[in-house]
């Protein structure tokens, strides 16, 4: 997850004359709803996340609660989500980065030829990060996003600070009653969310997992969608009054500071391009650890489950993957699509495979509690609420979708069936392989009470 | 089935206290239900309370995930409270040696850092056992016990550096010192620190590992320590004999 980026580039792509058209939704109820999402389904993985040390998270959950093939589509629906936003992230560092450069008085003929490289680069320095270890990766990341909304925080009390007299609450919170719309933006919305589940992912490491990750996992829809809220509200009273070229443009923040600054643009940009690495960081780490999971289970090839010898990553992963997510963002650089259109549509899709596998994590809580003989009322009202919920998005969505002769719905429900498919293949192929997946943090015989007194 | 069924107005804290006595009682792989129906508990309230349980790491869940077995976090609530035992063979090793001089001999032993009288000597009690096991710093056997005590385990807060007697050591400096001078020397004694007018000696009960699982002291009347001390090479004799007895 990718706070600081995601709080200045996500809200914009929502805003009314971006990516969905003048008649966008409300930015602030657009963000309200997704965090509302959000957390119920951090409420449905609490109760898994307390009972069970998972190592690949929701993978893991689902194995528990719906049986082995259903993981098989939560994990690749997973697997398909981070790998989007990814790619997303990268054309995001891509975009600002060159745009931090005319900023900073460069002449791009084309901004295309400086775009193409920086993504290279950065997926090449990512991968770096990657192989030396997580541990490297983690403390990068922390340093990037704390500075990056710091700066982002100071940046806004600055414009405000100008523009206090001509600042208009009133239409931030009027609503225009376009229902598709909005669960077409709260679907982008919840992109901004997407990685808040990746604590379930460190059961296996952490200190005490019972505790710090059912509580990693709430605190963190929390915080960050208050985060995010003040950041739409923020941006929607700023754009509102920007003049048609600033909204029109792929980076419109920080076109809306360089009026003011251009120097001040071009450190914005700079925050911003370093969170969104950050992210795609986040999201490589994710997405690589199913795979390894994967490959350690033999339900993906054996080759992914390779670690490196020394750092003890899981480094083939890593170097599978890395050249396909860079592919993407580079190919939409070089077609000529607009960079806005490009990212509103990866995070779209991204953002599907996410809402499948947290709706199909969230649907197997009560059977997974049924399972191990703990199931209550309360448990199955919960998890039907939040599937309705997530079910009724996504079912818009598509709606939509498929409405706009757009061809997501299709890519991931392609992905779905193959996943289904292989898992009924590996069902009645090849039944041992698919009765190990999602294993988990086994109690070990230290964590026993030893029938005698520690002396 | 049903033991010592809940009642009215009992708060959560007695609650998961008799759940991990029903887990202990029923053993390993004690299940969810077993417990709610033990103790005629509702179920989201027994659950609540489980998985705070398992989160505290009191009770483990079994690799099926639908059992519970007491985690190792109890051991350390249970050696408090189990009274040490001393086998037969070590005991009458320490009531022959007590025939042999006139000095009360008394077999202390370390748990979780605090001391428990493990064999008394009848002959000569111990005047001031409570304030012994309470203040470490004041006698030989506690000044051992924290002299072998791991340097990262806090030794004493400074309140609780207490002044039993004039003689007894309160200052954390000079404490300090002296745990050197006991970890170099492989002995500890007080003189008119924990009581006026009594002195001890102290020597360790290793366990194999080589670290210190319990004192054996020697005490008497203080203007007799240079006597007590005479004995000092036959009560090392006796400890290195309890060692494989003890531990």
């Amino acid at each position: 997850m990718a706070p600081a980026g995601a709080m200045s580039v996500i809200p914009a792509l929502i805003f009314p004359g971006l990516a969905l058209g003048t008649s966008g939704p409300n930015l602030l109820l657009t963000f309200g709803a997704a965090m509302t999402v959000m957390v119920m389904v951090s409420f449905c993985l609490r109760p898994m996340a307390k009972r069970m040390a998972a190592v690949s998270g929701l993978y893991s959950y689902t194995a528990k609660g719906f049986g082995q093939r259903t993981a098989i589509s939560t994990g690749w629906s997973a697997v398909f989500g981070y790998a989007l936003v990814a790619m997303a992230s990268l054309l995001v560092v891509g975009t600002y980065l060159a745009e931090m450069l005319i900023n900073l008085g460069v002449h791009l003929v084309d901004p295309k030829i400086v775009s193409l490289p920086i993504v290279l680069t950065a997926a090449v320095a990512a991968c770096f990060l990657m192989v030396r270890g997580i541990r490297v990766s983690a403390w990068f990341t922390v340093l990037v996003e704390c500075t990056s909304i710091g700066l982002l925080t100071v940046l806004m009390i600055v414009y405000f600070a100008f523009h206090s007299p001509e600042v208009n609450l009133g239409p931030v919170f009027q609503w225009n009653g376009n229902l598709d719309l909005l669960s077409v933006g709260i679907v982008i919305a919840v992109s901004a969310f997407v990685g808040f589940e990746s604590p379930t992912t460190l059961g296996g490491e952490a200190q005490k997992p019972f505790v710090s990750v059912p509580r990693a996992i709430t605190w963190t829809a929390v915080l960050a969608g208050v985060l995010y809220l003040l950041a739409a509200t923020a941006q929607d009273l700023a754009l509102r009054n920007a003049p048609a070229s600033v909204t029109a443009s792929p980076t419109p923040l920080s076109d809306l500071f360089s009026q003011a600054s251009p120097a001040f643009a071009a450190v914005l940009d700079l925050g911003i391009a370093a969170s969104w690495f950050a992210c795609s960081i986040a999201s490589m780490n994710a997405l690589v650890r199913i795979l390894f999971c994967m490959g350690r289970e033999g339900v993906m090839p054996r080759l992914l489950g390779r670690a490196h010898p020394r750092f003890g990553t899981p480094s083939m992963a890593i170097m599978v993957t890395m050249p396909i997510v860079a592919f993407v963002p580079l190919a939409v650089i070089l077609s000529g699509a607009s960079p806005e259109q490009g990212l509103a549509n990866l995070f779209m899709l991204g953002a599907y495979g996410y809402l499948g596998s947290y709706l199909l994590a969230s649907a197997s809580l009560p059977f997974f509690l049924r399972r191990i003989g703990e199931g209550t009322y309360v448990n199955w009202a919960l998890a039907a609420v939040t599937c309705l919920a997530l079910g009724a998005v996504l079912w818009t969505a598509a709606g939509v979708s498929i409405r706009t002769s757009n061809m997501q719905a299709f890519i991931y429900g392609g992905v779905l069936l193959a996943s289904a498919v292989y898992a009924s293949f590996l069902h009645y192929r090849r039944p041992q392989t698919l009765a190990g997946v999602g294993i988990y943090d086994e109690t070990q015989e230290v964590d026993l009470f030893q029938g005698r007194p520690t002396q | 089935m049903s033991y010592r069924p809940s009642h009215a107005g009992q708060g959560p804290a007695s609650n998961s206290l008799r759940i991990l006595e029903i887990v202990a009682r029923f053993g390993t792989g004690t299940t969810a239900k077993e417990i709610t129906d033990a103790l005629q508990m509702p179920q989201a309230t027994a659950y609540r309370l489980i998985n705070a349980l398992v989160a505290d790491e009191y009770l483990v869940r079994t690799s099926d995930l639908r059992g519970f077995a007491l985690g190792h976090a109890i051991s350390g609530l249970i050696s408090a409270a189990t009274p040490p035992t001393v086998p037969t063979a070590a005991r009458n090793a320490i009531t022959e040696f007590r025939s042999g001089n006139r000095f009360a001999v008394h077999l202390i032993m370390f748990r979780n850092a605090s001391l428990r009288i493990a064999d008394e000597d009848r002959d000569y009690p111990l005047q001031s056992s409570f304030e012994m096991l309470r203040n470490p710093h004041a006698s030989a056997a506690g000044k051992l016990m924290l002299a072998e005590l791991n340097d990262s385990v806090p030794v004493l807060p400074r309140s609780r550096l207490t002044k039993l007697t004039p003689n007894t050591i309160t200052d954390s400096a000079q404490l300090d010192e002296q745990l050197a001078q006991i970890r170099c020397k492989g002995e500890a004694s007080d003189i008119n620190e924990l009581e006026e007018g009594v002195a001890s000696l102290a020597l360790p009960v290793r366990h194999a590992d080589g670290r210190a699982g319990a004192a054996l002291c020697l005490s008497g009347p203080s203007e007799r320590f240079d006597a007590i001390c005479e004995h000092a090479d036959a009560a090392r004799h006796l400890a290195l004999q309890l060692e494989p007895l003890l531990f």
